[in-house]
C-alpha cells in the first residue's frame, strides 16, 4: 500500500499516548495500532474525521502517499 | 434454543445418522446387491460389479459427511467465514464428483446409476458455486476486519 499512516508523529506533537487517542475517538487499541503499522486496506472517513477532530490537525498531516508499494 | 442452533443441531444428527446409515449398509451390502439383483434378475457379473460400485462410491460419501459435520462444528463455534469453512465445502464439492465418477463408470454397465451419477455431478456444480461464494465472503470479510 503507498499510503502511509503517520500518527506516532502527531501523537507525539500532540503530546498524547495511543491508549489516549484510541479512546477519544472510540476505537480499540488493537484497531489503532493495525492503522498505526499499516496494516489497515481502508478507512471510514468517520474515523478520519474523529482522528484529525482528537489530534487537532488536518487529513494531510496523517496520511502520505509515497508513491511506492510499501 | 434460537432457531439457527436448532437448525444446525438438526442438521448434525441428521448428518451422523446418514454416516451411520452408509455404515450399516456398508455392512449389508453384499446381501443387499445380491436380493436387489435376484428382484430384476441381473447376472452375476453385473451384481459384482454393483458390489464394487457401493464400496468405492461408500468411501468418498463417507468423506462428504465427515467434512459436512466438521463444516457444522465451525458453524456453531460462529466460525462461518473462514478458511477453514471453505475447505470442508471444497472437500466435499470433490467428494461428490468422485462419488459421480464411480458411479458413472458403473453406469456403463447398469443404466439406471446413470440417473444417480447425474444428481451428484449436479450436487458437485452447486457445492461448487458455493465454494466461490464463500471465498468470496471470506475476501470481503477479512477486508472489513481491516477496514478502521
Amino acid at each position: 500500500m503507498a499510503i502511509v499512516v503517520n500518527l506516532d508523529v502527531m501523537l507525539a506533537r500532540r503530546k498524547m499516548t495511543s491508549g489516549e487517542l484510541a479512546e477519544r475517538i472510540g476505537i480499540t487499541q488493537a484497531n489503532l495500532s493495525i492503522l498505526k503499522t499499516g496494516k489497515a486496506k481502508a478507512m471510514r472517513f468517520s474515523t478520519l474525521d474523529s482522528i484529525c477532530r482528537a489530534l487537532n490537525c488536518q487529513p494531510g498531516d496523517i496520511l502520505e502517499y509515497t508513491g511506492e508499494e510499501k | 434454543m434460537h432457531k439457527k442452533d436448532r437448525t444446525v443441531a438438526a442438521t448434525k444428527i441428521f448428518t451422523w445418522l446418514v454416516l451411520a446409515a452408509i455404515a450399516a449398509f456398508l455392512a449389508a451390502a453384499p446381501w443387499c446387491v445380491n436380493w436387489y439383483a435376484a428382484q430384476r434378475g441381473l447376472d452375476e457379473r453385473l451384481s459384482g460389479a454393483l458390489l464394487v460400485c457401493v464400496y468405492a462410491a461408500a468411501v468418498p460419501a463417507a468423506a462428504a459427511m465427515v467434512h459436512m459435520l466438521l463444516l457444522l462444528r465451525e458453524i456453531s463455534r460462529e466460525q462461518v467465514f473462514t478458511e477453514a469453512c471453505v475447505r470442508h465445502i471444497s472437500v466435499i464439492s470433490w467428494c461428490c464428483l468422485a462419488a459421480a465418477v464411480i458411479v458413472g463408470a458403473a453406469g456403463a454397465a447398469y443404466l439406471p446409476l446413470l440417473l444417480i451419477a447425474g444428481a451428484l455431478l449436479f450436487m458437485f456444480l452447486i457445492t461448487r458455486v458455493v465454494c466461490s461464494v464463500m471465498r468470496a465472503a471470506v475476501e470481503i470479510k477479512n477486508e472489513n476486519s481491516l477496514t478502521i
